[in-house]
């Protein structure tokens, strides 16, 4: 039962290198994902394999050079983020898509108060509605938003550094920053991946309930497969720099195609970083030299001839189900 | 890919003298892909060449040099303050001697003054260094870091020249004068990087195993302080140079009619701006000097940077 | 408060150490070849003036004892008569000190004012012809000592161009403002004397640039690799993310962090300034303390080194305390560890 009101967010066929020393990283490799308005869509796949940097991409952040963006389309409601002027992307950043950054540590500066950091989002997004907002308005909207993550005494924690909190908090101000503008999509990178397990699970909890009940649109990376069942609609399954396979969360867990998707499901409850512990022998590809046709193809348990030679597009193969897999090219049947 | 601080040790079944055999190779292979890295880099290759050449001309000075008398007590009024010409290339001096032929004479007692003063300056500092970081939070590590404290609260060119002004002035005193304030920069150095490393697995596995302290100082920790000492020996020896030239040039170093490049700018110096040549080729010797140190300096400091990174 | 006792801490170990550069400097003048008491008194003099002066001296006691006596008058600010002037050095030291901290103070704010600027144009426009001019000029700087940028400026700036008076102070035919805070600029200002300053200004034009050349190019150097560093961050994407506009973000959520490393390196730098000036006071005719202690070392005149060098020590002491504050006012993170009592 897939909308047909034109996508909200739109990625076509994103390819991005990074120079490094003595070469390219072929980082992503045609990366295609579509997001309607009001759909919370998981982005999985194991550490390293193109999620941070797709994201990164969508919002101009990507540090370039090394980065470099070799082809491609990032459309928000139709038009073109890679070709938008400094004015207008500046609309699309923080009121039209905002993002949680992965490290809550990293993604602070270390030497401004929380408070410095939180108004100036706050008046930088209100100056692009061309609204002027008083210092005191400002900080009076930090304190909501630090209210709204649940944040005991938000008072003195705009005036705090960084350093002066616990992951946990860094976190939680991360996530305020996020929706003191108000975003359509949000785009949550992992959070909580570098706190523990309980203060994770409040965060996530937290994360859910924030957008039920504003009725965001929501990209969530993660490679916790739990977190995906729990929070979202559907899964976009991530391999090497592409898009191997996507469907609602359900159908995803039910009924995986991809060989990459079905060893990931085999895997639950958790992958870790680095490889995995089971399912799937080998490990992701080197960028520098990644295999030719399908990056998947040393690790894959059905590799074909054509797997080597040829990339498999993704296309759809059943309703609102896309697989990008010789397996189910054509006219061959889905089987189960 | 990690390796945790003490099970692998007992999970290792090599000998300790195979592991000793590809720590040495896997040291080989280092060099010659460092070696690599370094001549990629057109810049760094440049600053070699540029050293090279100077150390060939001022090693031989006498045959290279158009006039080698005029490196000693040689005058010729008649030739004095000849501007460049073809039989004078940069020009003759205030009384009648080769600039050209001083100019490679002094860059002797220059790349000397480097070569002596870090050879008597890194031992030392580094010894302290070691032993100051090994037994971090002892007396040790407090004497020896509180008097390297002290050398370091006044600028080494303060100390220096002061400690030259009370001895005869000459080459090797300058030397001494500079050597003593030196030191302590190579003791902070490695100090740091002692209390980092002592607490690192393989020595903690020396001294599980027994080994003797002189065997961590020199066999464990360090030769994991060699990368950043040569980095920092090479950007060194430029100011080593620098200062040198500053000794001379106030009169505390090389005394006439020795050439140095010091005494050269400084003598000059009175006979701006009508006899620019005095003084500005010397000056643009210890530029060439010190510049091409420098590009080495840089080219190895990113020769072992990239490594860690 | 706890700001307050990292000062305290701060200055108690500057005491210490300064005690520590008495002792060297002691011994420094103790190794010289010679009786300082012939010395002081003159080839020709008597041997019982001489004796007489060792035993005022306290020569003829054992080594510690001479030094307890030496460190006793230092501490009341008596550091004895100096051989050349033939006045005490403590009044020869207050006569040169403002000249040199004038010099000092001009050549520390071209050096961050033209470094960190230079610094951030790089950065801002990396890789366009501003950085590599910039980048250039940042090499020369780095490998040509002072004093030989001292001599080229002579030549291009004094002699060819005739921009700027090489020698001295102020004008011969100006007279000095009177003395308020013995910085001349300052004195003349003070006193309404527009003309004054302006001459004044002239004059330390050159060989405050002079000094400030290796600091502007070192400043430069760490301000664009911190900047091009951090611009890589993670919070400054974080801001970008979050529709922060872009001048916001250069000119303080960039540059606060990154003006940090630069600080702290300056600070050294200006210690390493006051050193140089030794040689750069000397070519330059400036009459401070810097010209003072060169020439009291050209002449072995003991008494006038130990004290310039314990100054010197002084001065390099205050100055890391100062930079340790301005660090710890812009880094939140190294004053609130200083507050903890690390």
């Amino acid at each position: 039962m897939s909308d047909v009101t034109t996508p909200l967010l739109e990625i076509r066929d994103l390819s991005v290198n990074f120079a490094v020393y003595g070469g390219e990283l072929r980082v992503l490799d045609g990366v295609n994902l579509r997001m309607f308005p009001g759909e919370r869509i998981g982005l999985v796949g194991e550490t390293g394999c193109g999620k941070t940097t797709t994201m990164k991409a969508v919002l101009r952040v990507l540090p370039m050079p090394p980065g470099r963006i070799l082809r491609g389309e990032i459309l928000f409601k139709g038009r073109d983020i890679l070709k938008m002027r400094d004015s207008d992307l500046r609309l699309v950043r923080g009121q039209g898509i905002s993002m949680i950054f992965q490290d809550p540590t990293a993604a602070l500066n270390p030497v401004f108060t929380i408070g410095e950091q939180m108004q100036a989002v706050i008046q930088s997004n209100a100056q692009d509605n061309n609204l002027s907002l008083t210092r005191q308005r400002s900080w009076e909207l930090a304190l909501t938003a630090l209210k709204d993550v649940a944040l005991a005494d938000p008072e003195r924690l705009l005036k705090s550094y960084p350093i002066q909190l616990s992951g946990g908090m860094r976190q939680r101000v991360c996530i305020a920053m996020a929706l003191s503008t108000n975003p359509e999509i949000l785009i949550a990178d992992e959070p909580g991946t570098s706190l523990d397990v309980t203060i994770q699970d409040q965060i996530l909890r937290l994360l859910r309930d924030l957008v039920e009940s504003r009725n965001m649109s929501v990209i969530l990376i993660t490679h916790t497969l739990g977190v995906v069942r729990e929070l979202t609609n559907r899964v976009y399954v991530m391999y090497a720099g592409s898009i191997v396979e996507t469907a609602k969360t359900k159908k995803i867990f039910s009924q995986p195609l991809h060989p990459y998707t079905q060893g990931l499901i085999a895997t639950v409850p958790r992958l870790t970083g680095g490889g995995i512990a089971s399912g799937i022998p080998g490990r992701i590809p080197d960028y520098r030299n990644p295999p030719t046709g399908c990056r998947f193809h040393p690790r894959c348990p059905h590799v074909m001839e054509i797997c080597k030679r040829e990339k498999p597009p993704l296309t759809e193969i059943d309703q609102d189900h896309s697989v990008a897999c010789f397996l189910y090219s054509s006219n061959q049947k889905v089987e189960q | 890919m990690q390796v945790s601080t003490s099970s692998s040790l007992h999970r290792s079944s090599l000998s300790l003298e195979q592991i000793k055999q590809l720590q040495r190779a896997s040291r080989r292979e280092e060099i010659g892909r460092n070696w690599y890295k370094f001549s990629r880099n057109p810049i760094s290759v440049m600053g070699l060449l540029v050293v090279v050449t100077v150390i060939l001309l001022a090693a031989f000075a006498p045959y290279v040099a158009p006039y080698p008398a005029h490196a000693g007590p040689f005058t010729d009024f008649a030739n004095a303050k000849k501007p460049p010409s073809a039989t004078y290339w940069l020009g003759t001096d205030q009384i009648g001697r080769d600039i050209f032929s001083r100019i490679l004479f002094g860059m002797r007692s220059s790349l000397l003054m480097g070569v002596v003063v870090l050879s008597l300056v890194v031992p030392p500092g580094v010894l302290l260094g070691l032993l100051a970081g090994y037994y971090h939070n002892t007396w040790i590590d407090t004497l020896i870091m509180r008097v390297t404290d002290i050398f370091l609260a006044v600028p080494p060119l303060v100390l220096a020249l002061a400690v030259a002004s009370v001895l005869k002035p000459n080459l090797w005193n300058s030397m001494m004068a500079v050597s003593l304030m030196w030191w302590p920069w190579y003791t902070r150095l490695v100090y740091g990087l002692a209390t980092a490393l002592r607490n690192e697995y393989f020595v903690i596995a020396a001294e599980v195993t027994g080994a003797s302290t002189a065997h961590i100082l020199f066999r464990e920790i360090f030769p994991n302080t060699i990368s950043p000492i040569l980095t920092k020996m090479s950007i060194d020896i430029a100011w080593v140079i620098i200062i040198g030239s500053m000794l001379s040039f106030v009169g505390l170093g090389v005394q006439p009619p020795e050439p140095s490049l010091g005494t050269m700018i400084a003598d000059g110096a009175k006979y701006l701006p009508d006899q620019w040549w005095i003084a500005v080729f010397p000056a643009l010797a210890i530029v060439v000097i010190v510049l091409g140190f420098n590009l080495l300096g840089d080219g190895i400091r990113d020769m072992f940077a990239s490594e860690e990174a | 408060m706890s700001m307050l006792r990292f000062l305290i801490q701060r200055a108690l170990y500057s005491v210490f150490v300064l005690l520590g550069l008495s002792i060297v400097i002691f011994v420094i003048a103790r190794i010289m070849p010679g009786d300082p008491a012939r010395m002081a008194v003159g080839a020709r003099a008597p041997q019982w003036v001489v004796d007489r002066l060792r035993e005022q001296m306290h020569l003829d006691q054992p080594i510690a004892i001479q030094y307890y006596y030496w460190l006793r008058d230092a501490v009341r600010g008596d550091f004895g008569l100096s051989l050349i002037t033939q006045r005490p050095v403590t009044y020869d030291i207050k006569e040169t000190l403002p000249a040199s901290l004038e010099l000092a103070l001009y050549a520390a704010l071209i050096a961050a004012v033209f470094g960190i600027g230079m610094g951030i144009l790089s950065a801002r426009y990396k890789d366009s012809w501003i950085d590599n001019l910039s980048r250039l000029f940042s090499y020369a700087g780095i490998v040509t000592p002072s004093y030989i940028f001292a001599i080229l400026f002579i030549l291009l700036f004094g002699f060819a161009l005739k921009w700027f008076p090489i020698i001295g102070r102020v004008s011969e035919n100006v007279p000095l403002p009177p003395k308020i805070t013995g910085l001349v600029t300052v004195d003349a200002l003070i006193q309404g004397q527009f003309s004054t300053f302006v001459d004044a200004l002239w004059h330390i034009v050159l060989p405050s640039l002079s000094l400030a050349m290796g600091s502007i190019a070192q400043a430069a150097r760490i301000t664009r690799s911190s900047m091009a560093d951090n611009l890589t961050k993670d919070y400054i994407a974080n801001m970008r993310a979050l529709g922060v506009s872009e001048r916001a973000i250069m000119s303080r959520f960039l540059l606060k962090p990154s003006l940090i490393p630069t600080i702290s390196i300056l600070g050294l730098d200006i210690a390493a300034i006051l050193s140089v000036a030794f040689i750069v006071e000397s070519i330059f005719n400036w009459p401070g303390m810097a010209r003072y202690g060169m020439n009291a070392m050209l002449y072995k005149d003991l008494n006038a080194i130990s004290a310039v060098i314990l100054v010197f020590g002084a001065a390099f002491a205050i100055m890391n305390i100062l930079v340790d504050l301005i660090v710890a006012y812009l880094d939140p993170r190294i004053r609130l560890r200083a507050a903890k009592g690390e």
